[in-house]
């Protein structure tokens, strides 16, 4: 079972094409998650606070999956484009909660991604796509349940990124790449909150500090692509 | 319904999901067919109970 899980990731142009379109979701989070809000008018109205939030997510994610598409030659990636520029868009846009039924866009979500592995690669690249999005089904409700380490938005972002990936192993490394990342960003917050507030300031604030999830888990599969 | 212990069975379930998807992974014909039905299932029925609690 340690073989199996010590495999690297596929190396192909569609791999590459894939990174650039999560690379596109992630970039298209951080940014309107983190920045847009703080640089006011117009840029604010981009934010998530703001009435054109989706508009510049889906411009961003959109632009980034035609240049992948754009870069990938087999047939296969392009369905995998499909699928991936659809829920990078669903991942970075909030579609739950701008007239689309939160029940429709968890299950048929991650169903549909399935779908997508389905068509592109057989019956049994959607079983292994089955498998991913109940493996990260389960992480999540138990660490949102038992470990209170998530919310509980977490969970349906977590089931169509699994979906996404198409396999454990891919979401084993990009959950890897993801909590590297999320490590040297606490790190870095702790830096500047001591160097401003003091090191009691870290620790008092630290205890209810919860790290963006969403585009960490997109930049770690950038991360997992690209390092190994 | 105890929508308590409905939850941690769902908890409960979602982890064997989990658990159980690593295992058939590795696995290979038959037994990787029927682990991913299992699977499925078991996920299903997990989502089915949180969904039924969140609306009580």
């Amino acid at each position: 079972m340690i073989a199996f899980f010590v495999q690297p990731p596929p190396q192909s142009l569609g791999f590459a094409a894939y990174g650039l379109a999560c690379l596109s979701g992630a970039l298209a989070n951080v940014v309107c998650d983190e920045f847009l809000a703080d640089l006011g008018h117009p840029w604010a109205r981009l934010s998530r606070r703001g009435v054109w939030l989706r508009v510049g997510r889906w411009l961003a994610l959109i632009l980034g999956c035609v240049v992948a598409v754009m870069a990938s030659e087999p047939a296969e990636a392009y369905a995998r484009m499909i699928g991936v520029a659809l829920f990078g868009v669903i991942a970075g846009c909030d579609l739950e909660s701008w007239h689309v039924p939160p029940d429709w866009y968890t299950i048929g979500g991650a169903v549909g991604m399935v779908g997508v592995w389905g068509v592109a690669g057989g019956l049994r690249a959607a079983a292994d796509a089955a498998l991913a999005q109940a493996f990260c089904y389960g992480a999540m409700v138990f660490g949102v349940a038992a470990l209170k380490v998530a919310a509980a938005g977490d969970i349906k972002l977590m089931m169509q990124y699994g979906a996404v990936l198409g396999g454990i192993v891919a979401v084993g490394w990009a959950f890897v790449m993801e909590w590297l990342v999320r490590v040297v960003w606490m790190f870095f917050w702790a830096l500047g909150v001591a160097s401003r507030e003091g090191v009691e300031a870290v620790v008092a604030r630290g205890r209810g500090l919860r790290a963006p999830h969403g585009p960490f888990a997109w930049l770690g599969v950038v991360l997992w692509i690209v390092v190994l | 319904m105890d929508c308590g212990a409905l939850k941690r069975m769902a908890v409960g379930l979602g982890f064997v999901a989990m658990v159980g998807s690593v295992v058939v992974m590795v696995e290979d014909g038959v037994a990787y067919w029927a682990g991913v039905v299992g699977v499925v299932v078991i996920e299903v029925v997990s989502v089915g109970l949180l969904y039924f609690c969140s609306k009580e």
